[in-house]
């Protein structure tokens, strides 16, 4: 299969976009172009992620579940598809989330060992 | 819902198309509304378009993605899914061995029988586009006939020729008959199968020679030229030593020696499913060599139908319309020769479905469709048995799916993984069933009646046969898959199950799946012990009929004297030096000749009463002729109701007189004594008179309508084929070999055939009901034992989830009469409920069968009261048991055991 190659980039993107991807979507729903600016705004440019990447990752999504999508018109009226949370989503993203906090602290207290008693 | 999801889902593959368009609709409007973005923020056109595009990357592999996570997510899910059942399966040995077993014995059963169906049925032409074959037969209207199912009746020689000049809807029209001939040359003569053919046969079926050449076009133009004969490929290889240098080689058929020019295809044996593989074809202008007596005589006769036809429709033509073309020109033959063809028009048949006899053929679907739907019943109810097992263990599984369920697995995930197990268990079970099939056809196949050779059908598990196993393994893990996954998958029911936990009895409200299984089991079993228990009658009855004459210590040889072209008056007196010579061996009470096999039917010819004749309007009745030697009556203890027996007095030139049997004379002079009457035959201007009445025998097959017969002199009907019967003393077997040896010392080139006792000939005569009740009762034990131990397993597992309850009712002074009842009870309305169903079907199913069955209603009531016993009381035990272990139920325990 063809993805086989390009399996690392996936795995180490994939969490990380999803959660992003559903931490976006909280605020309502939103279509592929509005979640990549979202992103874009909200990291300050910090995250540079490819607009293209986002499909895979939303395709993804839709397949768990996490999130519905159905056509709509934005706000200058094309024809968009628009993904909303749904309750799995929501309640897999406040897993996820803490997953991350979890993560994200240990990986702080690691880089930034607070001086013990022994040291 | 679940199960939608779960097939947009499968779907999700087969619908790549909208996917890919909805995906790239999306990808565009993105696109799009980024460069809105950059105009917006006051770049060029073309660096906005440019600036869009780098921020989106690359567009193919964004789709190219996207895609692949559906078609990977499949790809994935299915191989944890199979790792996963595989892991389970494993687990479970015990179970999945139960389940492998009883599947492979279902799927087996079905197998086996799939394959005869399939070798004789289904499957039995090797030539080429057999579906624009048909078979041209003949239907008359006005001749009287008094056989069962002879609706179609072949075609005469000058009648084909005149349809193969005349007809517009074949490409062309071909002829054939089956003849025995005599083949010497060899150490000792022998009897070879033999067809008759128009030069155009091999040709109409698109086959080629695997050596040498087929008929040419003109090569059955003049009667009594070109001495060819094709053999078949087993006959090459099995009496020939597959010889490279056969083409040219001569071989002496009825004392005439034919060149072989060709060998037919191999596997191609005729258009006949069950015929010997070994075979000759001559071309029909060799007529007066290979055929004698009355067949030869009237072979050009445009009343007698000799010969059958086939025909290749034209393309695009459609049978009705075809079948309409040929009717008009059967009512201008019947204009043109009203004498012959008076009353008479066509029909058409598919070649393949003709392949088991022109008019056998509904019989056989019948019949096969009986047996298929029986094993079906055991296939069924094995399946139900392994629904329950699932269903249990989905139960204990609970847990694990509740675990998965919490880690996310959505509800179509869990219901796949349990279809997936299930099919595995299937396709495992198919693969030990087609172990079975495999020695199973073998077994079936050596009670076929003994004049079906081991090698005349070839029972092959050929690609039909491995597809329909496939397909039945799939539907049957789908079908018992699907119960508990669908359990699994509605969480109402499985809360249902959890709230009512301990208390949880078999009954409608609480547990609808498991109480579906016990009637659905209980119908289907009572359906299968119906079908068997009519056919155990069916053969009862059968088994009773009497013969009309004594059938014990009498054998018989077949001889045909005039493959050796004897004069009549050389058969003649052959016939009578082979009765004396075979009556006084030792051991010998008496011997005949007569031209029929016992229970063999005979030479059909038509017959009009004194005043009567084909020019009155007055059709005639086809009727059995036997042209017999005066000891017949004797020789086989046919009791001469009136009159007197034939004598040596009656001779080729004194007064024609007939002995006819009591139908014979019922259907000619209903109300009149037929004792001097006269008659005569179609074409035939002399008045036979009877001289006797003689009782009833059986003509054609056991469980006919009295059939009538007419008995010549064999002086005054010469016959040139024809069966020697001996009645013995003693058992017949000890004196076969000395008269057939004297018999032989009469006639050294004579082929003699057919050598039997009529006990045998009885016994296969009654084959078809014996085996059906054999089967179908095997089939019957089957599915009760199964349903039996089905309404045992639900009722234990009840039993078992209901110890709390039945403790409770204990302590709080339940009885045992009531504990009993309770448990007991819940299993026999159930197992009532299956048998009303079981009943109601069963007597739609019976009215079916009704033509299969000998002297039984299909409605027989004995059958019905006592497979509605025997089941009541299976019923009752497989309920018994589960309640007395109610009964043990320590109220202590049980309220402990949670």
């Amino acid at each position: 299969m063809t993805r086989k190659p390009k399996a690392p980039r996936l795995e180490i993107m994939q969490g990380t976009l999803d959660l992003i991807i559903l931490r976006t979507l909280r605020w309502g729903p939103a279509h592929g172009h509005g979640i990549a600016k979202f992103i874009q705004q909200t990291s300050g440019d910090t995250l540079k992620i490819e607009h293209g990447s986002l499909y895979p990752a939303l395709q993804r999504l839709l397949l768990e579940g996490w999130i519905a999508a159905e056509w709509g018109t934005s706000s200058n009226n094309r024809r968009a598809r628009f993904y909303r949370l749904t309750p799995a989503g929501r309640k897999q993203l406040s897993t996820e989330h803490s997953k991350w906090d979890r993560f994200s602290e240990a990986i702080a207290s690691i880089l930034n060992p607070t001086p013990s008693e022994d040291a | 819902m679940g199960l939608t999801r779960n097939f947009a889902k499968f779907g999700a593959i087969f619908r790549r198309k909208e996917l890919a368009r909805d995906l790239d609709d999306e990808i565009r409007t993105h696109i799009a509304m980024e460069v809105d973005e950059n105009l917006e923020d006051g770049m060029e056109p073309e660096e906005a378009r440019h600036a869009a595009r780098r921020s989106f990357g690359n567009v193919a592999l964004a789709q190219e993605d996207s895609r692949g996570v559906w078609l990977y997510r499949w790809f994935d899910d299915f191989g944890k899914d199979l790792r996963f059942a595989v892991r389970m399966l494993l687990k479970n040995r015990g179970f999945s061995a139960i389940a492998i077993l009883s599947l492979a014995l279902g799927f087996g059963l079905n197998t086996t029988i799939f394959t005869v169906v399939n070798a004789i049925l289904l499957n039995p032409l090797p030539v080429r586009d057999v579906g624009r074959l048909v078979s041209l037969d003949n239907i008359d209207t006005k001749t009287k006939f008094t056989q069962a199912r002879a609706e179609k009746l072949g075609m005469s020689f000058p009648n084909y020729q005149d349809f193969r000049r005349q007809n517009e809807v074949f490409t062309d029209l071909a002829t054939w008959q089956q003849i025995p001939l005599t083949w010497s040359g060899g150490a000792e003569p022998r009897q070879v199968q033999a067809y008759i053919v128009s030069a155009n046969y091999f040709d109409v079926l698109g086959l080629n020679p695997v050596a040498g050449r087929f008929f040419l076009p003109d090569e059955d133009t003049k009667p009594s030229s070109n001495t060819v004969a094709v053999i078949s490929y087993a006959l090459w290889a099995n009496k020939f030593g597959a010889d490279p240098n056969i083409v040219g080689r001569t071989m002496n058929l009825n004392a005439t020696p034919f060149t072989i020019i060709g060998i037919a295809p191999r596997g191609f044996k005729g258009t006949i499913s069950l015929a010997p593989t070994e075979q000759v074809w001559i071309p029909t202008s060799m007529y007066p060599q290979v055929l004698a007596g009355f067949f030869a005589d009237n072979f050009n006769d445009r009343r007698f139908l000799a010969m059958n036809t086939f025909g290749r429709l034209k393309p695009d033509l459609a049978l009705p319309q075809a079948e309409a073309s040929l009717k008009t020109i059967a009512s201008r033959l019947e204009a043109e020769y009203p004498k012959e063809n008076g009353g008479r028009s066509v029909a058409l048949t598919s070649l393949a479905e003709a392949a088991v006899g022109v008019n056998n053929h509904e019989q056989f679907a019948l019949a096969s469709a009986m047996m298929l739907g029986a094993v079906g019943l055991v296939l069924l109810i094995a399946c139900a048995n392994l629904a329950n097992l699932l269903l249990a263990q989905a139960a204990r599984r609970e847990r694990e799916m509740t675990v998965r369920a919490a880690l996310g697995a959505g509800r179509s995930r869990i219901l796949r993984q349990l279809l997936t197990e299930s099919t595995l268990l299937s396709l495992a079970g198919a693969v030990v069933g087609l172990v079975f099939a495999y020695w199973g056809r073998g077994i079936l196949w050596s009670y076929r009646p003994s004049f079906i050779a081991q090698n005349d059908v070839d029972l092959a598990l050929d690609s039909h046969v491995l597809l329909f196993t496939l397909g039945i393994a799939l539907l049957t893990g789908a079908l018992f898959g699907a119960v508990p996954a669908i359990k699994a998958s509605a969480p109402d029911l499985v809360d249902t199950l959890k709230a009512g936990g301990r208390g949880n009895s078999v009954g409608w409200r609480s547990n609808p799946m498991r109480s579906l299984l016990v009637v659905f089991e209980t119908g289907l079993a009572m359906i299968a012990l119906i079908g068997a228990g009519l056919f155990i009658r069916s053969q009862q009855n059968a088994q009773r009929i009497d013969p009309g004459f004594e059938s014990e210590k009498l054998f018989m040889m077949a001889v045909d004297v005039g493959a050796l072209h004897y004069t009549e008056g050389q058969a003649q007196q052959f016939y009578r030096a082979a009765a004396e010579r075979a009556a006084t061996a030792p051991g010998v009470q008496s011997a005949t000749v007569a031209s029929n096999f016992p229970v063999g039917g005979g030479l059909g010819r038509t017959i009009f009463p004194e005043g009567q004749d084909e020019t009155t309007g007055y059709r005639g009745t086809l009727t059995t002729i036997n042209s017999v030697l005066p000891t017949f009556f004797d020789t086989l203890r046919i009791p001469v109701v009136r009159g007197r027996s034939f004598t040596d007095n009656d001779r080729k030139d004194t007064l024609k007189v007939a002995i006819v049997n009591e139908a014979m004379a019922k259907h000619f002079w209903p109300n009149e004594e037929a004792l001097d009457k006269r008659f005569h035959f179609f074409g035939e201007p002399d008045l036979r008179q009877i001289v006797a009445v003689v009782s009833n025998t059986v003509i054609n097959q056991i469980g006919e309508d009295p059939q009538p017969v007419a008995y010549l002199p064999m002086t005054q009907g010469y016959s040139p084929n024809a069966t020697v019967q001996v009645r013995t003393t003693g058992k017949p077997d000890a004196v076969i070999a000395t008269v057939r040896g004297e018999v032989q010392s009469l006639a050294p080139n004579l082929a003699i055939t057919n050598v039997q006792t009529i006990h045998e000939i009885m016994s296969q005569a009654l084959w078809a009901p014996r085996m059906g009740a054999a089967l179908l009762t095997l089939f019957g034990v089957l599915a009760l034992v199964l349903a039996g131990v089905g309404v045992y397993g639900v009722l234990s597992y009840s039993v078992n989830q209901q110890r709390h309850e039945i403790g409770i009712r204990r302590a709080l002074g339940a009885q045992e009469n009531d504990v009993m009842r309770l448990v007991a009870g819940q299993g026999m309305r159930l197992a009532a409920a299956g048998l009303a169903l079981g009943l109601l079907l069963s007597g739609v199913f019976a009215r079916l069968l009704a033509t299969l069955l000998f002297g039984v209603s299909a409605m027989d009531p004995w059958t019905f009261l006592s497979v509605t016993t025997i089941l009541l009381v299976v019923a009752f035990v497989a309920c018994y048991i589960p309640a007395r272990r109610a009964l043990q139920v320590d109220p202590l325990v049980a309220l402990r055991y949670d």
